[in-house]
């Protein structure tokens, strides 16, 4: 049995036949052209005059990504849109508590139902356990259930219909037990154990210099306590895959996920098969944001079909999502900062409290990064940073974008804040004066390097008192207030403190067409085409001839996830390596075909110069055609990151990235609603790749740091998510998201990046929460410490300024 | 299978015959905007769907030359939302109109089916409520008439009879001196659809002196039903629209209703601004009678 | 109790046999394979699935297709002609207003809609017709700037 999805190498997008694909592959490089040719000239600045040679001065230009033309005809192979001959459908039996014991399933209804094929319970799952950075998860619940939604069986029927209905069938007997809530319920004595291993799933301490000293050294010490709700990631296409058996008896699993390695991986240790005999391919990704890397469909898939011997596809509703899938972690901080009274900062105390929910996830990932990035990107001299994250019985809580820091830096921006005012220094100096520099060493004990940060409040600084003097001077509307809001953030790229490294291959044919292959899959925020882009570069060949093959477990080397900003860095260093290899293999090889020496040959701007003589270098590959199959450059990118997540000292990321993002906003005071008005976002990503793909990135950041601001929020009620739905569930539309977002990128060049490159993609959502609660208390002299800031919330503030309720 | 019967019907007799015949088991459809959300969450299996999107009888907006306004039952948000012929007389229904959900929602879910829903927050009755409007029934016994402010009974709960359809509503003309507004408060700008506060009023001036001669009101998001809050009204008539008047009119109003507090905000916050919101809106209403000043 | 009936899909008549209950999306899905239509939330508030029946922009997957007989639906795919994208398209394209790529075809079909009836629509006009589509990636902001790419043309 064949598929028509599996198509050849390169190609992620199901089409029609392959007349039809190397039209539609004209037509994308035709438009790329136009581009190009609209910004040739201008080239990339960055690069330097001295690199020349426009036509391969790829990175730095805004093109368009190849994948966008399928997503536009509305032929991207999303995993609910393939169809398969004699392909089953599936759904979840699951808990209907928070915390039980499982006494007793009863699948024989089930069994006997209309359409169904197979039900698979813990029974038949093997006794295996799964999880990203701890292996801590059933497949399907056996003994005990620890949150609402838990998986307990999994059915395939001929239609989604009869599976559904047979899931209704099933039977569970339960022995309901206590329910912890909260951490501070799992924290507390005597406490209902959730976990084996008791109901801390991590804590953290840090410490820098005197913490006491420092304290009393401050001229002025500020104390807040600051809470956050949970939020979810509210990709628009729910997780979704399909599984069989291929020609050549391979588990095939087409899944929409970050990380298809891990998949492999799992799914061969769960279910006993060899590593050859399993593959994990990504389909087209419609959002991620941390929610696509833990199990969700895959495991499940991959019993079915072994099961059935039958290809099964499985989808989630929305509404599965939102109560089932992993979440952020509510989190609760109490902070003191102290400075002198010329805006030096003495101290920072710090603890923070985490809801992790019934299992580990990314738990103790999210933990280490926040408490890794106390304080950043600010020089303290005296530290201490405590950090607990507890086991409740609610959803897992995992990686989201971020991993933290939108929380933390909502309460360290806004002490900051509130520090300037209260010494009278502006918002924008006392920041000069601590953040750090080159040279700095950070509360881990890392030496920083090519540092951007204070360009980054330079180039905001400006437009922060053209406004502040256009506000004071504009006529007051009644009852309604502008304010202008500041925060900032410094982010630590790839994965905290331990190795995770990438690797790359780019491969020729003889007929020229080149292949990359990148472990990192694209999620849909165009990393493919800046790897293509990197690659070309450095390569020297034109980027339409490059495809990208990324996200397949059988034909890249397991390169980690795309995540923690770390694809442009990681991968695209690896690219620049596979690059320069691939580079001098093929001038070798021209050398020996034409018998000159080696560096008599150059491949640049895709075409190679032998001594006087030019060739195409579609040319080129056919004078070399003999040797083209053996030419693979290989590139891995594995810089020494090492922290010791226990006592946090060591080097936990190889580089930083900085923002300053200034906000307008106008509030209603007798509503105590807010709206966004006017964004200024200032970024350090050193080199940017792609400055289309990276601006989109960061207002899509924006938007989503809007909605952690004032509207997103999960409502858990004695374990149930009760607003399981987008009516309830509120995201901001295109009449929340101000259009004027102006994105700068500052000028600076990370020595280690490939092309001086940093990588920005998941921080511009840092700083909203913070800038917008900075700028309703200089529109209304209030301090928002709670998020999302909710209208009843601010009104409730603005009472208590004027004295009690109206 | 289904298991689900279908009728597109033709006429109002068919449909009312459909609904007799389907002994209190059968489902009036018209956009489904409302309806198949219920099916899709399998909160709703229905067997019989009676289909009266086509019934040229339920269809037409018209303005009698006495600027009285008919409005078919299963005419669209979308085709009152661009009548100009309603725009001249009333704009506060273009404008509660044109601001429902968005524009999908509009080109399908008609003025009749959202009324009929009685969702305490939807818009269309919080307008008819103001206009003292007119619903006109057909069934099995022919045609009757209920008037707006004693059509919603309780949560979801119409006057309407199992075997009964809304079939026109009936607006009357506005005299002269009449200024109409609505105003809608939402934590978002568009899809409101959670704990949203409207208000519509409907408002006469007095040319002698510039009271509030006559006042019609309607609210939504504000108690188990759309609302009729007399009491805030029988406040407002007779006196200037001044900062006294109003404190008194929210005084009133906090008391007439009986908000229900949810997930995202307390029954206190609503009635809060239900007052703010409502004030806003009688300005509004106000500045737009003919010959108003300031 | 199954219904006939026929719509014109993309321009091509199709007789269709359908339960009262089946939605449009579930038809176009499902039953024609024409997937470039995509579904989430299946209550009419995310807009991925928004097609045009009658050249007007619905929620595909609140439409009970019983319903329509006779009606003219659009999605997608066809929006290319003759092995090109349409201006629109391209605009989405180069503007960057395509990441993850779900939201887009609801995008791009309620554009459609607006640009059909009104040519050169004002960015306020512009963020109102689309103010009902949900998008997680771009922030808006590409998108209406494509679509303004478009109406200014």
């Amino acid at each position: 049995m064949t598929s028509r999805w599996m198509e050849p190498e390169g190609e992620k997008f199901a089409l029609g036949s392959l007349d039809e694909q190397a039209h539609w592959k004209h037509e994308y490089h035709r438009i790329v052209d136009d581009v190009r040719e609209q910004v040739r000239g201008k080239g990339s600045k960055l690069l330097g005059a001295e690199r020349g040679g426009v036509e391969t001065d790829t990175v730095g230009q805004p093109l368009p990504r190849n994948d966008v033309l399928y997503k536009v005809r509305g032929k991207a192979r999303y995993a609910a849109n393939i169809e398969m001959e004699g392909m089953l459908h599936a759904c979840f039996v699951r808990s209907e508590h928070p915390h039980a014991r499982i006494i007793k399933v009863d699948t024989s209804q089930a069994e006997k139902a209309s359409g169904v094929q197979a039900v698979i319970t813990a029974a038949d799952a093997g006794d295996e356990l799964i999880g990203t950075l701890v292996t801590d998860t059933p497949v399907l619940a056996k003994d005990r259930v620890r949150y609402v939604g838990e998986a307990i069986a999994v059915i395939a029927a001929d239609t989604l219909e009869a599976a559904a209905a047979a899931c209704l069938l099933v039977e569970v007997e339960y022995e309901l037990l206590p329910a912890i809530l909260t951490p501070e319920e799992a924290l507390a004595e005597g406490a209902t154990e959730i976990d084996p291993e008791g109901n801390v799933i991590i804590s953290l301490h840090n410490e820098r210099g005197d913490i006491e000293a420092g304290l009393r050294d401050a001229d002025v010490v500020l104390e807040s306590s600051y809470d956050v709700e949970q939020i979810d990631h509210c990709f628009l296409e729910p997780p979704s895959g399909v599984a069989f058996i291929d020609p050549d008896g391979v588990l095939t699993v087409m899944v929409c996920t970050q990380y298809p390695h891990y998949h492999h991986k799992q799914i061969a240790r769960v279910t006993g098969l060899p590593m050859e005999k399993v593959r994990v391919v990504q389909t087209v990704v419609g959002g991620a944001f941390g929610g696509k890397m833990d199990n969700t469909v895959e495991i499940a898939l991959a019993l079915l079909v072994l099961k059935t011997e039958r290809p099964v596809r499985m989808t989630y509703t929305r509404e599965e999502v939102f109560t089932t899938t992993t979440k952020r972690h509510p989190m609760k901080i109490r902070q003191k900062l102290g400075a002198t009274n010329d805006g030096k900062f003495t101290a920072l105390d710090v603890e923070y409290l985490l809801d992790g929910g019934a299992y580990r996830s990314y738990s103790i990932t999210v933990s280490g990064r926040c408490v890794i990035h106390a304080g950043m990107p600010y020089l303290f001299p005296n530290m201490r940073v405590d950090l607990t994250t507890a086991f409740t019985n609610h959803v897992p809580c995992g990686a989201m974008r971020s991993f933290g820091i939108v929380k933390t830096a909502f309460a360290l921006e806004s002490q900051i804040n509130e520090m300037a005012d209260r010494l009278g220094i502006s918002q924008i100096e006392i920041r000069r004066r601590n953040g750090f520099i080159d040279g700095d060493k950070t509360a881990t004990g890392q030496t920083l390097y090519d540092v951007g940060f204070l360009k980054t409040l330079d180039a905001v600084e400006p437009i922060f008192e053209r406004r502040k003097a256009e506000l004071s001077a504009a006529p007051q509307v009644a009852g309604k207030r502008r304010g202008l809001g500041l925060a900032c953030l410094g982010y630590g790229i790839g994965y905290s403190g331990i190795r995770n490294p990438s690797t790359a291959r780019i491969r020729v044919d003889a007929a020229g067409t080149v292949t990359a292959f990148c472990g990192t899959p694209d999620i849909g925020t165009g990393s493919d085409m800046s790897l293509a882009q990197i690659a070309a570069q450095s390569a020297g060949i034109s980027v339409n001839r490059v495809n990208v093959v990324s996200g397949d477990s059988t034909k890249t080397d397991d390169s980690g996830p795309t995540s923690a900003s770390r694809t442009t860095y990681f991968s695209g260093n690896a690219a620049y390596i596979a690059g320069q290899d691939f580079k001098s293999q093929f001038e070798a090889a021209v050398a020996r075909q034409m018998d000159v020496s080696a560096d008599q040959v150059r491949l640049e701007a895709d075409t190679v110069t032998v001594r006087n003589d030019r060739m195409d270098f579609a040319d080129a590959c056919h004078l070399i055609a003999g040797e083209t199959g053996d030419i693979v450059g290989y590139g891995k990118f594995d810089p020494d990151i090492e922290a010791n997540i226990l006592t946090l000292k060591g080097n936990p990321y190889p580089t930083y990235t900085y923002a300053t993002h200034l906000v307008e906003i106008e509030i209603d005071e007798e509503l105590g609603s807010v709206d966004l008005v006017h964004v200024w976002a200032a970024h350090d990503g050193g080199t940017i790749v792609n400055p289309m793909g990276t601006e989109g990135q960061i207002e899509g950041g924006v938007a989503q740091g809007l909605g952690q601001a004032i509207m997103e929020k999960v409502v858990r009620e004695n374990g149930y998510i009760t607003n399981p739905h987008y009516r309830d569930y509120l995201l901001p539309g295109a009449k929340d998201v101000p259009l004027a977002i102006e994105c700068i990128f500052i000028d600076n060049h990370d020595r280690t990046g490939p092309y001086g490159a940093k990588g920005v993609a998941e921080v511009s959502l840092i700083p909203i929460p913070a800038a917008m609660a900075g700028a309703v208390t200089d529109a209304s002299a209030i301090r928002p410490t709670h998020l999302p800031m909710e209208s009843e919330y601010l009104l409730g503030l603005i009472d208590q300024r004027d004295g009690g309720a109206s | 299978m289904s298991g689900c019967r279908f009728t597109a019907a033709k006429t109002v007799a068919e449909a009312v015959d459909s609904l007799v015949a389907a002994k209190g088991d059968g489902h009036i459809i018209a956009g489904g905007v409302a309806l198949v959300i219920l099916m899709n969450e399998k909160l709703l299996q229905p067997s019989w769907l009676i289909d009266i999107s086509r019934i040229d009888e339920l269809k037409g907006i018209t303005v009698g030359a006495d600027r009285t306004i008919r409005i078919g039952a299963a005419v669209t948000h979308r085709e009152v939302a661009r009548s100009s012929e309603i725009a001249a007389v009333y704009p506060m229904l273009t404008e509660m109109a044109s601001e429902i959900a968005c524009g999908r929602i509009m080109n399908r879910g008609t003025i009749g089916g959202n009324i009929c829903l009685a969702d305490p927050q939807g818009d269309p009755p919080v307008a008819m409520l103001a206009l003292d409007a007119t619903f006109r029934i057909a069934g099995p016994g022919g045609k009757r008439e209920v008037p707006a402010r004693s059509f919603f009974e309780d949560l979801y709960v119409t006057a309407l009879g199992e075997d009964e359809l809304l079939s026109d509503i009936h607006i009357p003309a506005p005299v002269t001196n009449t200024g109409t507004a609505f105003g809608k408060f939402a934590a978002r700008k568009a899809m409101d659809y959670s704990s949203t506060i409207s208000t519509a009023v409907s408002l006469v001036r007095d040319p002698n002196g510039g009271g509030i001669a006559e006042i019609g009101l309607g609210l939504g998001g504000c108690g188990v039903t759309p609302v009729w809050p007399e009491k805030t009204e029988a406040v407002l008539r007779g006196r200037k629209p001044d900062d006294e008047t109003f404190a008194v009119m929210r005084a009133t109003l906090a008391d007439e209703i009986e908000p229900i507090g949810d997930s995202l905000y307390s029954a206190d916050y609503k009635r809060r601004v239900a007052g703010i919101i409502l004030t806003r809106t009688v300005k509004m209403a106000y500045q737009r009678t003919e010959g108003a000043s300031q | 109790m199954s219904v006939d009936i026929t719509l014109t899909i993309n321009g091509q008549r199709r007789a269709l046999t359908v339960e009262p209950t089946d939605t449009l999306v579930s038809i176009l899905r499902d039953r024609l394979g024409m997937t470039g239509t995509h579904k989430d939330c299946c209550m009419g508030i995310c807009g991925s699935c928004t097609v045009l029946v009658n050249d007007r922009p619905v929620s595909s997957c609140l439409l009970l297709a019983a319903q329509i007989d006779g009606d003219a639906v659009r999605t997608v795919e066809s929006l290319e002609s003759k092995g090109s994208l349409s201006p629109l398209q391209e605009a989405f394209l180069t503007f960057g207003a395509v990441q993850c790529g779900y939201c887009t075809p609801g995008f791009l079909m309620t554009a459609t809609s607006l640009l059909e009836e009104t040519p050169s629509p004002s960015r306020d006009e512009i963020v109102e017709a689309l103010k009902g589509n949900l998008c997680r990636c771009t922030g808006y902001k590409k998108i209406i700037e494509a679509v303004e790419s478009v109406a200014n043309a």
